[in-house]
């Protein structure tokens, strides 16, 4: 309890350094992947890459999804960055919801431009509507969730592809 | 000026029903009790949500000690004012939504069981906007504080002044100066708490004017609202642009405090300036346990000689010593010798020079302002700290504190340890020789007691502004002296590695100075020096200082002043014979 | 009744809580943060959901995702586990209002035994002995030298801001508490830059008793006998055993009974442990309650036979307890030993990593509870539990002896990762642990004579040596005098110097 050893979980120099190369290597393997990902484990022990793409509206999102896994070998040599989509995530468990109140128009449809700042969602958690909010500018290439479905923390709510990019 | 300068950021919106509410900083989702309880700081981006006027009041007064003044009804709206609504539905509405009858609640109350006037916008009130009627109980506050002889405590938070009342909300402006002004001139405290956001009218006016001003952490406060001077300025401005920290690091608020701290700090400083319960004593100030201090009597004993004499310690030894990194600094000091001290930051004009530290302290039962230079520890500390080195803005600190002292009839402790003032074009381009030469006059003329103690270095002019006193102790490995070593050494004798001849033929040490005059006493240091056993040191200094402070808070301000121009017209190398008109 | 439960917890308790849930057929919905995702409670769950990412605070620590996870999953109670929000309030008030039960007494009960002046002011209320002292900060000399001369000597100075042995001092006669109390003041002042202070009786050679209660929703409780962890390192608990050999039954009995008192007369529900400081002499005094399930419970299911976890979801969902004091019989002795990643040479700093081998200890009466299987990564985000280690024996003394097999056979290894298995060996070695004389002081005491010990200590050390009176299947207590605890000159290490500003 002592904040003496609170500090001491810190880790090291060193620790911090792996943990900032790692952080590096997969954020550009990140860019480099084509596709939406959803998820992306990387283990140091077997060195192993594990991927999961952001799947097709078909799938149902709330449901237990079966891990979509490749393997790639890492380290990955750096190839022109070319990002296929970006992930709009929940920050919160909740009901997710497309549109301002029921049977209103959604904020936004597959194809909508959007600009950083603009509201593409709603996340409802203890009652409260909080705004899902896009930070950058582009184009919405798809929206995985359903109105009024469940989402977990971190989920992929809908994925962004580069306004004006090949459709 | 004249409107709300701010565009003031909208009333927030009545909050969703249901136990849960979002942080507007940062979205964080809050539960509404737990937040009532974190006195509505939301404990993830530690944003400080607006609270309203009564809650204000519950959250600095006594449990049951609020006793509202009321004010008789005036006639509100002087230019039968309509924008897109009628004023008076503007104010019916107002009124409705916030509870309050204005923008301002004024009444008593007890803050650690200080007896207060209380004064506390409230921005749910048309912005805390200032017109005729907020003008008025403000003025009133500071009148009940003249005629109860009582502190005034003011919670700001206001868009400026109020557009509905025009001209009659710019003249408020005067009003309120003038009441502040009157309630300094009696020599009452005032302290403001800006709140977020105190802008316009209101900052150009009482807001700013209190004796002590406290930012709340986080809070915005300026003249000008920011959109006006971006669109103004058309640049970027800085990310914490007229916040209370950046108010603070520009010299121009004492503290800047989070919401919790506020009542605690506020407890201490009405007791440090006399109001309530008489600051602590240790208990351990019995004089006569003191131990032997190389002391005389007063000016005019010169003649006894002590064990502290040239031979025991050679100035070179001296200089070290004085100069150890881990040898007591004035914050040091002031966290083991006092009893209490809340530092004052700023020279409320230019910026807070961390090489010079101040504020209000007490010692032994006794109230008093504090003034040393600080030099810190480590390599951050020092460098951060300017090595002790002060700009002007330092000394126009201390200038400020000096009056702070008189204004209160608080005796002044100074602390000095400077390799000198900081030498360098900013310093030159804002005055430094001014401010050291004011700060110098400021203290040779005060009206309250100055107790000064070379507890380290003390050089040149710049350790000279803060030691012009009626008592300068110097510890015993400390010294004073018109330029470094190295510097004397490397001009006399071309070489800085004649530093320590240099010292020795300066004479640099506690014991010639005491013996010359020029100190009235020589505070021991545990062997080896106050590196050594910094709370002994502490202790050692303590006893002195209290010593000194009864023997010297017994005099009057003029026959203070007298004798301390007498000292100070006796200081020469040739035992104070005073200067004959020749032929005479 | 319960039939989904949501486990608001991570590793080795929210396993037990798991497996408690499918011993009563109650389906579990586990909660992890990204970087447990792939946790054995996950993999053991109906369902899964992710809350948060790994720093607690945005996960078992954020309430409306774990209670929309409840709700989204169907849940109809919350099982808090340990840490995390098992001791707040507001989280039990905030599942009741959602309709959720909450594994734990009731929200109002929680907060009066959260705070320790009001938990003091009731127990004290209910009966039980307090020991001597101010819960208010004491402000000068004259004030503390009052009430030390009311509690009487020796007295314990104590900075409010400082702990784990730091800006205290023991004062044994009052000519010294002035000096002593203006020292720790201006320590305190110079140190920890607040100079608040507190004065208290002080216990020499004191041990930590606590005792375990289970009470139901209609005013039933019982204790499940006592826990001794004297063991600890600035306050936290390294190893615990039952009973505390050093009580007679008499003492024991009365404490139990002090404790359900103690327990029933706030209205609480469910498990919870009533803390004592016992003193040389067997006085006991009441010091907190823990209103939760507690880590070192094990010994207590191993002394009893009672399984804690199930006992305390049945009282949650409204069952009357089922068994009666007379029904709990502590037979033998237990020891639990926490086994933490921490490198104990460095300072226990926190040594997490993979664990590419885990070897866990098995055998007769040997219990190993932890949420981590081989191959898994200890994170750095969380407390460095990697699991507990729990046996038990006829007496104390085969206790012992099988506590060091199992370490023994224990094998913890990956790149960077230490624990405390060298340290419990040693300690178990310790001739003052061995006797049963330890305090509450000795790990601070003695931590570098045991570190020392545990360094020569190769892993593959042999057992204990054979003991002189061979093996005992029926525990004598009374045959064997407790060592005089009296003879001070038996402790081998110095006695802690009174004051210490490191």
């Amino acid at each position: 309890m002592a904040t003496s050893e609170l500090s001491a979980r810190s880790a090291g120099p060193d620790a911090v350094d792996d943990v900032r190369d790692l952080h590096d290597e997969v954020v550009a393997l990140a860019r480099d992947l084509p596709g939406g990902l959803r998820r992306l484990t990387v283990r140091d022990g077997d060195r192993a890459v594990e991927v999961e793409w952001a799947t097709g509206p078909a799938e149902a999102p709330a449901a237990a999804v079966v891990p979509v896994a490749a393997v790639v070998p890492a380290p990955v040599a750096a190839g022109p960055a070319e990002t296929e989509g970006t992930a709009v995530r929940s920050p919160l468990v909740g009901t997710f919801y497309t549109a301002p109140s029921p049977g209103a128009d959604p904020f936004v449809r597959v194809g909508d431009e959007v600009e950083p700042g603009q509201t593409v969602g709603i996340v409802e958690a203890m009652k409260l509507m909080n705004p899902i909010v896009v930070d950058e500018a582009g184009v919405v290439a798809d929206v995985l969730v359903g109105d009024a479905e469940s989402v977990e923390y971190d989920q992929v709510l809908l994925v962004l592809r580069p306004a004006g990019g090949p459709r | 000026m004249t409107r709300s300068a701010t565009p003031a950021p909208p009333v927030p919106a009545p909050q969703p029903p249901g136990g849960w509410v979002s942080c507007p900083a940062c979205g964080w989702l809050l539960y509404r009790k737990r937040l009532d309880r974190d006195l509505h700081v939301c404990p993830e981006c530690d944003h400080h949500l607006r609270l309203g006027a009564r809650a204000r009041i519950d959250l600095l007064a006594d449990p049951g000690s609020w006793a509202e003044t009321h004010f008789a009804p005036s006639a509100p709206d002087p230019l039968a004012f309509t924008d897109l609504r009628d004023y008076p539905d503007r104010l019916a509405e107002a009124e409705r939504r916030s509870g309050e009858s204005e923008a301002v609640v004024v009444g008593t109350a007890r803050i650690g069981g200080a007896e207060v006037v209380l004064a506390v916008m409230d921005f749910g009130f048309l912005g805390g906007s200032m017109g005729v009627e907020v003008g008025r109980r403000v003025s009133g506050a500071a009148e009940l504080a003249l005629e109860r002889g009582l502190p005034l405590v003011t919670v700001c938070a206001s868009g400026g002044a109020r557009m509905q009342e025009g001209v009659f909300s710019l003249l408020q402006m005067a009003r309120v100066s003038c009441a502040f002004g009157r309630l300094r001139e009696a020599g009452l405290l005032s302290v403001c708490v800006l709140t977020d956001p105190t802008y316009g009218g209101v900052s150009a006016s009482f807001a700013t004017l209190a004796s002590i001003l406290v930012g709340e952490r986080g809070a915005h406060v300026g003249f000008a609202g920011p959109r006006v001077v971006q669109e103004t300025i058309r640049a970027e401005l800085p990310r914490d642009f007229q916040t209370a920290e950046f108010l603070m690091s520009h010299g121009l608020v004492d503290r800047v405090e989070s919401r919790a701290e506020l009542r605690p700090l506020l407890v201490r400083l009405l007791a440090l300036h006399g109001a309530g319960p008489a600051p602590e004593a240790r208990g351990d100030d019995d004089p006569a346990d003191a131990p032997a201090v190389a002391e005389d009597d007063g000016p005019d004993a010169d003649t006894d000689t002590d064990d502290l004499d040239d031979t025991d310690a050679d100035p070179w030894d001296v200089v070290q010593r004085a100069r150890v990194t881990e040898r007591p600094t004035t914050l040091d000091y002031l966290h083991t010798a006092f009893d209490d001290f809340v530092e004052l930051h700023g020279d409320r004009v230019f910026a807070d020079d961390p090489a010079v530290v101040g504020g209000v302290a007490a010692i032994g039962g006794r109230r008093v302002v504090v003034l040393g230079h600080e030099k810190g520890h480590t390599v951050r500390e020092r460098v951060a700290r300017n090595f002790g080195m002060p700009h002007p803005e330092g000394y126009r600190k201390a200038l400020r504190l000096l009056d702070h002292a008189e204004s209160f009839g608080l005796p002044v402790v100074t602390l000095v340890d400077t390799p000198g003032a900081h030498p360098g074009p900013e310093a030159e381009e804002r005055g430094q020789s001014h401010a050291i030469a004011e700060a110098i006059l400021r203290s040779s003329r005060l009206r309250v007691p100055v107790v000064s103690v070379v507890t380290g270095e003390g050089g040149s002019g710049g350790a000279l502004a803060l030691c012009t006193s009626d008592r300068l102790l110097v510890m015993e490995n400390a010294f004073l002296s018109v330029i470094s070593p190295e510097g004397c050494a490397a001009i006399l004798w071309r070489t800085a590695v004649a530093a320590p001849t240099a010292a020795r033929a300066m004479r640099l040490g506690a014991a010639h100075l005491r013996s010359a005059g020029i100190a009235t006493a020589v505070v021991p240091e545990p062997p080896g020096g106050a590196h050594t056993d910094p709370l002994a040191a502490a202790g050692l200094l303590r006893r002195a200082l209290v010593r000194e402070l009864d023997d010297v808070c017994r005099l009057d301000a003029a026959t203070l002043l007298d004798t301390r121009t007498r000292r100070l017209a006796r200081i020469s190398g040739d035992d104070g014979r005073p200067l004959q008109p020749v032929g005479s | 009744m319960i039939d989904r439960l949501l486990i608001a917890n991570r590793g080795e308790i929210a396993v037990r809580v798991a497996r408690a849930c499918r011993e009563l057929g109650i389906e579990v919905v586990a909660v992890h943060s990204t970087s447990d995702r792939d946790s054995a409670v996950v993999a053991m769950a109906d369902e899964a959901v992710h809350i948060g990412p790994p720093a607690p605070r945005r996960s078992y620590l954020h309430v409306p995702n774990i209670v929309e996870a409840a709700l989204r999953a169907g849940a109809d109670a919350v099982h808090p586990g340990y840490g995390f929000l098992s001791e707040d309030p507001d989280f039990a008030e905030i599942c009741a209002a959602e309709g959720l039960t909450f594994v734990g007494p009731p929200p109002a009960v929680m907060q009066q035994m959260g705070n320790k002046a009001t938990a003091r002011r009731l127990m004290a209320e209910a009966g039980l002995p307090l020991l001597p002292g101010v819960v208010e900060p004491v402000r000068t000399a004259e004030e503390g030298r009052a009430i030390a001369d009311e509690i009487g000597y020796p007295v314990i100075v104590k900075a409010a801001a400082g702990g784990g042995g730091r800006g205290m001092t023991v004062v044994r006669e009052p000519e010294d508490f002035d000096e002593a109390f203006t020292t720790t003041r201006a320590v305190a002042r110079a140190v920890f830059r607040d100079p608040t202070v507190y004065v208290e009786r002080f216990l020499s050679g004191a041990r930590h008793v606590e005792v375990q209660v289970l009470c139901d929703a209609h005013g039933n409780g019982i204790s499940l006998g006592e826990r001794d962890c004297s063991l600890q390192r600035r306050h936290q608990k390294l190893l615990e055993e039952g009973p505390a050999g050093h009580l007679t039954p008499e003492q024991r009995t009365e404490l139990g009974r002090l404790a359900v008192h103690g327990a029933l007369s706030v209205g609480y529900t469910g498990a919870g442990t009533m803390e004592f400081l016992v003193d040389g002499t067997g006085a006991a005094y009441f010091m907190e309650m823990n209103a939760r399930i507690q880590v070192e419970h094990p010994v207590t299911e191993l002394l009893t036979g009672v399984d804690l976890v199930r006992e305390q979801i049945l009282v949650a969902a409204g069952r009357r307890l089922q068994l009666r004091q007379e029904d709990v019989v502590p037979r033998g002795a237990a020891i639990e030993c926490r086994i933490n990643a921490e490198d104990p040479t460095r300072g226990f700093a926190p040594a997490p990593g993979r664990l590419e081998v885990l070897h866990v200890p098995d055998g007769p009466w040997t219990r190993f509870d932890t949420g981590y299987r081989q191959g898994d990564t200890v994170s750095p985000d969380y407390d460095s539990l990697l699991g507990k280690l729990v046996v038990w024996a006829p007496d104390r003394d085969q206790a012992i002896r099988r506590m060091d097999r199992a370490l023994a056979e224990m094998r913890v290894e990956g790149p960077g990762v230490h624990t405390t298995i060298a340290l419990h060996r040693a300690l178990l070695r310790d001739p003052d642990v061995v006797a049963d004389r330890h305090d509450v002081q000795f790990l601070d005491r003695c931590l570098p004579a045991v570190l020392a010990r545990a360094a020569s200590l190769d892993a593959a050390a042999p057992g204990l040596p054979a003991s002189r009176g061979g093996l005992q299947l029926v525990p004598t207590p009374t045959a064997d005098p407790r060592p005089d605890r009296s003879t001070e000159g038996e402790i081998p290490c110095p006695p802690r110097p009174s004051l210490s500003t490191t």
